[in-house]
Order: structure tokens, then sequence, then C-alpha cells
């Protein structure tokens, strides 16, 4: 599957991510990726989302119920989520952990096959080449100039402190084949509605706005109520 | 229609009034004979229209509340020029579909029903009001309403709207399956129209549904009875 291949290309360079030691107080900020056709640059990460708290307090639990088994005070694991297109987790993989101990990380791993992320949250709405780390801060957003090479997004590290044991968990959300083609096909839709909203403003605006919504809403340009031209 | 033979010329607009003045589109593509206040409305639906369309960049950036804000200007700035809702009507509409985007699902509910209250211009109008208060309660996962919003809808036929009705058909399907549902069969005959609309049998199928979906690829690059009309006057 193209999926498989174009990610069998990213998943070696994930061992390479870096991560920056965090406290509390970690940002988004605080990961970097680096990516196999540009180098060094700044992962995109989920916009204005973050793991919902019930999420939380079960990894807290997890760590709470197992903390005994553990052995060291300060710990760290790496999750990998695959995302189906509706942002469900697909299938959720232990990257790295220095834990050691199965019963917890199997908790961990359970606690994140819960989550949902948004398609909002998730940056894959182009397939722009990263920028060689302009841009930042937190607008970079809203500047459209770092976006994601691929469906990959990596989310604010969740810091779980229980029973003396402190953990962050790291996560990174990829996106499904299927979820890559529908944002795909939404991009494609929304691109063809745009040049048809054009032509029919070049023809008479009137009914344009409403031929428009109905365009991104349902993927067609209705000619019959909205002609791109004006009959002569 | 127009009498733009006689002496008087008719508003190409409204039909009623006669025309005054002459309106140009932004593009410079058209230009037509209209009354005064036909001309103010022309250029109110241009200017919006541009506005959203102008709007794209925010669009993809997924700037929903610049969206909005935009909206809720454009109507304040322009209220005074509005004319039997049509403003009114089309910043509620479009609020209503940039709240579901940024699936602000119950606030794009309450905008339709809003939008609602100031009526329908014609059934294609109203079958889009209901199209996107059915996609607003499917992002609440009340599927069962949103069926039966679409349905209630699109029971309001007109031939004039076939072409429209062919697409919709589609949408019937999905609300339908979505709902866990079977096309309910008072719709075959709505299929069949539109099948003889373009000219051919509706497909024999299994299930209702698949019937739809086979018309719809049947009939994809076909002519509805009104295109061919048109194409026919072109030519």
């Amino acid at each position: 599957m193209r999926f498989r291949n174009v990610f069998a290309g990213f998943l070696v360079p994930l061992a390479l991510m870096t991560m920056t030691p965090l406290g509390c107080g970690g940002t988004q900020e605080d990961y970097s990726v680096i990516s196999p056709s540009s180098g060094l640059s700044s992962a995109p990460a989920a916009k204005e989302w973050e793991v919902p708290e019930a999420i939380v307090e079960t990894l807290r639990g997890c760590v709470k119920e197992h903390a005994g088994d553990v052995k060291g005070y300060r710990h760290e694991a790496r999750f990998k989520l695959n995302l189906e297109e509706d942002g469900t987790v697909h299938e959720v993989t232990m990257q790295q952990s220095t834990l050691h101990l199965d019963k917890l990380e199997s908790c961990l791993q359970e606690a994140l096959a819960g989550l949902s992320i948004p398609a909002s949250a998730l940056l894959i709405r182009s397939s722009e080449p990263f920028s060689g780390g302009e841009s930042q801060g937190k607008d970079r957003a809203y500047q459209g100039v770092v976006q994601a090479a691929a469906p990959i997004v990596v989310i604010a590290p969740i810091i779980v402190i229980a029973a003396g044991v402190t953990l962050g968990v790291y996560i990174l959300a990829v996106a499904t084949e299927e979820a890559i083609e529908a944002v795909k096909r939404r991009n494609a839709v929304e691109r063809m509605c745009y040049a048809y909203m054009y032509r029919c403003l070049g023809a008479n605006p009137g009914n344009c706005n409403a031929c428009f919504r109905e365009c991104k809403r349902h993927g067609y340009w209705d000619e019959g109520k909205c002609p791109l031209s004006k009959p002569n | 229609m127009n009498s733009e033979s006689g002496a008087t010329k008719v508003c190409r607009k409204c039909n009623e009034r006669s025309a005054s003045t002459s309106y140009t589109n932004r593009s410079g593509q058209h230009s037509e004979p209209v009354c005064e206040p036909c001309l103010d409305l022309l250029k109110l639906q241009e200017d919006f229209g541009w506005g959203i369309h102008a709007m794209e960049e925010l669009d993809e950036q997924e700037r929903y509340d610049e969206m909005l804000a935009w909206i809720d200007a454009f109507e304040a700035a322009n209220r005074h020029r509005d004319q039997g809702n049509w403003l009114a009507r089309n910043a509620g509409s479009h609020r209503a579909f940039v709240l579901w985007q940024a699936e602000r699902y119950e606030e794009s509910l309450a905008e339709c029903e809003k939008c609602d209250q100031f009526g329908f211009e014609d059934a294609w109008y109203r079958w889009a009001a209901g199209s996107a208060k059915a996609s607003a309660l499917e992002g609440l996962g009340r599927h069962d309403e949103a069926l039966a919003v679409f349905e209630a809808a699109f029971r309001h036929q007109d031939a004039r709207f076939m072409y429209s009705a062919r697409h919709l058909m589609r949408n019937l399907v999905k609300f339908s399956a979505n709902a866990g549902k079977p096309v309910d069969e008072s719709w075959r005959d709505l299929a069949k129209a539109i099948a003889a609309d373009y000219e051919v049998e509706l497909p024999v199928r299994p299930t209702l549904a698949e019937s739809i979906t086979a018309l719809f690829e049947l009939t994809e690059d076909k002519l509805s009875s009104r295109q061919r009309t048109e194409q026919a006057k072109k030519s």
C-alpha cells in the first residue's frame, strides 16, 4: 500500500526524533523532528487541542496502579498512534520506554487507544515540504509557512506525576492512508468550489454564495442554479 | 418575458420595474439593464460574494473566528442595503456553514434555525437549508433527526431543479445510511422522474439506495432536460 511505502521512509527517521527534557511546563516547541527530506525543522503540532483530562486521568491511574513495581522515579514512554479518518485511534504502538514494565506500558497503551483527535487539530492540509525552521513561534499555523510534509503530528507531552513517579508520555499521531485521502479529497473539493465561485461571480453574483456553500458541503457546483457564464 | 424590444426596458433582475440604469459586474464580463433598487441589491450581492471569495485563505487556515467576524461586520455595515432579507439569509447561512466547518454544530444548528425564519426563495434554497441543518444534526450524532429534516425539505419538489435533485438524492442515500435506515420507498417516484429527465431507466438493484447510486453513475455524463433545452437554445 502506498501509505506504508511512504511511511517506511518516515519511520526510520522517527528514531532520530529529538526531544528536549521536559518539566511540567513543557510546550509544543519542545519537540523537534528530523525530516528525511529537509533536515531539521519544527514538527507540526496539534493545533489548539489537548489530550482530554479523562485520558490523562486514566494514564495517571495506570502509573498509580503500577508505581510499586517501577524502578526509579523519572521515566518516559513514546507512543505512535495511527489515526482513522474520523480521528479515532486505529492502532497504538509503543516506540520506546524507560519503564521496562509490560503491565504499565500496556495500561498506557490502552488508555491512549481511547483518544480521538479532531481533524482540525491535524495539520495535514498541505503537501508542501517543510520550510527550514522559519516561523517557529505560536503564529506559525497562521502564516502557512510550516506545514506538515506528511500527515504526522506531535501532541504536547503529558507529564504524569503519581505515587512518586514522574512519567513523560510522548505521542506522535499519524493519519492512516484513508485519512490522508479524505483530506486530499476535501482539499480538491475546496479548490474546485472556489474556482467555480470565481467564475460564478464573474457571471452574475446572485446565487453564487448559496451554490458555493452547497459545493463545499456536497462536492458539486450546481450549474443549473448558478450558471458559470451568463447566457446571452 | 422581458420587453427589451419595447420602448421601455424592463429590469432584468426583477422583471417588474422599468430599467432606469444598468449593472455591470466587477469583472466587466456582464452588463444588463436594471432598476435602481435592483442595482443596489446586485452590488450588495457582489460585495458579499467577493468578500466570501476573499476569505479563501482564512478558510484554508481554519481561521473560523475571523471568518465569522468578517460576516458579522459586513452584515452590520450593510444591513441598511438589504432587500427582502437577502443579506440576513445569506449572512446567516454562511455563519451556519463556517460554524459547521469549525465543528461547532450546536451553534451551526441554531444559525440554520434562525435562517429558516426568513423563508426560502424557492425549493432549491429550501433543500440547501435542509441539507445544512441535517449536516449540523449529523455532526451532533443526531442521525435520525438529520434524515427527517432533510427529507422534509426535499419533499418540496420542483421540476426546475431536477439537476440538483439528482445530486441531492445521493445525500438522501447518505443520511439514510447514517441513520441506519433504507431509503424510504416513497422516494422511488422521484428517482424514476430523475431517470426520465435524463432519458434513462432507473437501474434495478436489490435496494432503492443502490438504484439511486447506480442512477447517479449512469447519468454522470448526461444532460438533464433543462440542460438539453439550454444547449439547444445556445446552438
